[in-house]
């Protein structure tokens, strides 16, 4: 049984005399399995929100169907078994880390013990053990998103919804995000990520797909989608330039066009990473 | 479902206490009748009636009117405010928010009656003991035929079968006793009254038989008020029970008397009682309006729901008074209208609109306003209204799960 399956899913926003004005979903159908990592894709108004808003039986679809785990959207089932982390904070500002997180524990049905161990491991988690006692409304953007993951993942959901996981954080951040994120992989959840940052969906998900005007345009693993099956790239070490210009003569011997033949470039996110020292794996 | 609507609410009432507002707003609550009497009143008796109107306004129009309005923005849904992403059911959020308002609403009630009756006893304001109706046992006279026991009015005259008209009371500890008297006149002669006032009144320790047979009463101060109306006062009364005596002198007249025309009032008492029973009613009544304003608020937008709450306020509160079923009215009309024979459905409705029962009943704030004591019976009516507002609660909760969240 998928994860999240999302059958035929319609919807129609109308004015207040019921006229049509915009059509957000238009057949949508897909299916996150277990332990995968699924990114939506789309322009502004393409019917991501919509489709995670109907997901969390926020707003009903006008035709079509929607399972978490088997459970219809909004019920208590279905919503202990969702965790949803929105692009903008909705931590309520005058509780402190600690009695947000104790909150959403009682409200996820935690016991007051589970609830308080749950929140001290978190909090160690997330980074924010400092500052479980400062209240919210004086962190940064950043803290809150980390607080906002935390909160999300206190009643150990299967399945996660993430609306711009990396928004507001810093490169730092969103390494560690990418990296909680393939850790909840590895234990089996699911994940239904939208972004609009490419270059993060490319790092973590296993599958991905693109909304259009309410409609699914393409979906498949990043692999199937990326792969540039007309040019090869190949990396050298050390890079010796006799044997490079070797390796070019031979290539045109062969009748092949080489495209381009450069030292390559680390990307500015691993730059900063090496700057702070934080590039090397965590023992 | 109960653990997690209680931790809304108290996640709800952290929040609220913890806003910058929160500090100044309770002190505010508890300042403004003292520092309103003081200001408004020159003297201790105009200080002492400004800090009962503050009070008695303040619980009667200002409570429900915040209730009304904080009921409306109680509840915000939309995904900014964060409820609705919680792992708990819509039911539960709405409760939670209600529990937390009526919580609210019921600091807010505590620390303005705190206030009030800080005010009270700072100017040495005292309430007048009202000996509550329930406690006059008995009643003694002869009984004027074809008129129901309970309205009817008990006549006696110097010569008449009747000489004197007796009313059994439980008297409190007190020092003293004062009263006053409706009363109804009938010449029996063609001749003036004698007299300002047409009869004495005594008090005799004991019940009715003990006091005829002992002769041995005190005999009141009794003064003319009005056309039918007149006070007595004692200085001292035995506790226990009593025994008025309406003793006509008169010899042209016969002094008619009801039950209720009857107020006898005993010696001086705290505030603090008739104030909680005030806070108890109008604290009911913002209960319900709050209640009536989530309903409302569960289906449309802050300032609509507001409106509501208003158009219901006013519609409690204004209706028994501005229809014209009151009793006159309704006498005058029968009277008129019953050689058509025909009842009108209009009039019908207007008469069962003025026999709501009001939302704040305005007699009970009268009598505080008099410097009286309230009488306990208005708790059971408030009573009414809370069960009312909680009956209401699951409708809301019901549309509430039904409402889409958008944005």
């Amino acid at each position: 049984m998928p994860a999240v399956e999302i059958t035929n899913l319609c919807k129609t926003f109308k004015d207040f005399f019921g006229r049509r004005r915009v059509t957000a979903l238009d057949g949508l159908s897909l299916a996150v399995q277990s332990g995968e990592v699924y990114g939506l894709l789309g322009p502004n108004g393409s019917g991501k929100t919509t489709t995670f808003k109907i997901a969390l039986g926020l707003i009903r679809p006008d035709s079509g169907q929607v399972t978490i785990q088997g459970h219809k959207p909004g019920s208590l089932a279905a919503r202990k078994q969702t965790g949803y982390l929105a692009e903008e904070s909705t931590l309520l500002p005058f509780l402190s880390a600690r009695e947000s997180l104790r909150l959403q524990g009682a409200l996820a049905g935690l016991s007051r013990a589970q609830s308080k161990r749950r929140t001290d491991e978190l909090l160690e988690k997330v980074g924010l053990n400092q500052a479980a006692d400062r209240r919210v409304q004086g962190f940064s953007k950043g803290m809150q998103r980390r607080l906002g993951i935390a909160g999300v993942l206190i009643g150990d959901p299967q399945v996660l919804i993430l609306d711009e996981p990396t928004s507001g954080l810093d490169p730092l951040g969103a390494v560690e995000m990418k990296q909680l994120i393939a850790e909840l992989r590895q234990q089996g959840k699911s994940v239904l990520i939208s972004s609009h940052l490419l270059g993060e969906l490319e790092n973590v998900c296993d599958r991905v797909a693109f909304l259009n005007q309410g409609k699914l345009i393409n979906e498949g693993t990043l692999e199937d989608l990326l792969r540039e099956k007309e040019t090869h790239e190949l990396r050298l070490s050390p890079a010796d330039p006799e044997a490079i210009r070797a390796l070019e003569a031979l290539a045109r011997q062969r009748g092949l066009t080489v495209i381009s033949s450069k030292a390559p470039m680390r990307s500015l996110e691993a730059f900063y990473l090496s700057v702070l020292g934080k590039d090397k794996p965590k023992p | 479902m109960i653990a997690r609507a209680t931790a809304i609410a108290c996640a709800t009432l952290l929040q609220q206490a913890r806003s910058s507002l929160a500090r100044l707003v309770a002190a505010l609550l508890v300042a403004c009748v003292p520092v309103g009497a003081w200001l408004m009143g020159q003297d201790a008796a105009s200080r002492a009636w400004a800090a009962r109107t503050l009070a008695a306004e303040g619980l009667r129009f200002v409570l429900p009117l915040a209730a009304v309005i904080g009921g409306a923005f109680a509840l915000r849904p939309s995904m900014k405010q964060g409820w609705a992403l919680l792992p708990a059911r819509r039911m539960e959020w709405f409760f939670g928010a209600a529990l937390a308002g009526a919580i609210l609403a019921l600091g807010s009630v505590a620390l303005f009656a705190g206030g009030a009756w800080l005010a009270g006893a700072s100017i040495g304001d005292a309430a007048l003991l009202v000996i509550p109706r329930r406690a006059a046992l008995a009643v003694g006279g002869s009984q004027s035929p074809n008129e129901a026991a309970q309205t009817a009015r008990r006549w006696a005259a110097v010569r008449g079968k009747e000489t004197r008209l007796t009313f059994e009371f439980e008297s409190p500890q007190t020092t003293s006793l004062r009263g006053e008297i409706d009363y109804e006149l009938i010449w029996t002669q063609e001749a003036p009254p004698a007299r300002g006032v047409p009869f004495d009144v005594l008090v005799f320790a004991g019940d009715a038989s003990q006091a005829l047979a002992s002769q041995a009463g005190s005999k009141c101060e009794v003064r003319a008020l009005s056309r039918r109306r007149a006070a007595f006062e004692i200085a001292a009364t035995p506790p226990g029970r009593c025994t008025v005596l309406i003793v006509p002198n008169d010899p042209t007249l016969a002094v008619g008397v009801r039950e209720h025309d009857v107020v006898i009032e005993a010696g001086q008492t705290s505030q603090v009682a008739s104030l909680a029973l005030l806070a108890l009613v109008a604290l009911a009544a913002a209960l319900l309006c709050m209640a009536v304003t989530l309903g409302f608020r569960a289906l449309t937008t802050a300032p609509t729901a507001a409106l509501a709450g208003l158009l219901l306020l006013a519609s409690l509160t204004l209706l028994p008074g501005i229809t014209s079923a009151g009793q006159m009215a309704a006498d005058r009309r029968a009277s008129v209208e019953s050689e058509g024979g025909q009842s009108d459905p209009w009039a019908e409705l207007e008469n069962s609109l003025a026999n709501l029962p009001p939302l704040l009943p305005a007699g009970d704030f009268e009598t505080y306003l008099h410097g009286r004591t309230v009488d306990a019976d208005v708790a059971a009516s408030a009573l009414w209204r809370a069960l009312a507002a909680l009956a209401l609660l699951p409708l809301g909760a019901l549309l509430f799960g039904r409402r889409q969240i958008a944005r």
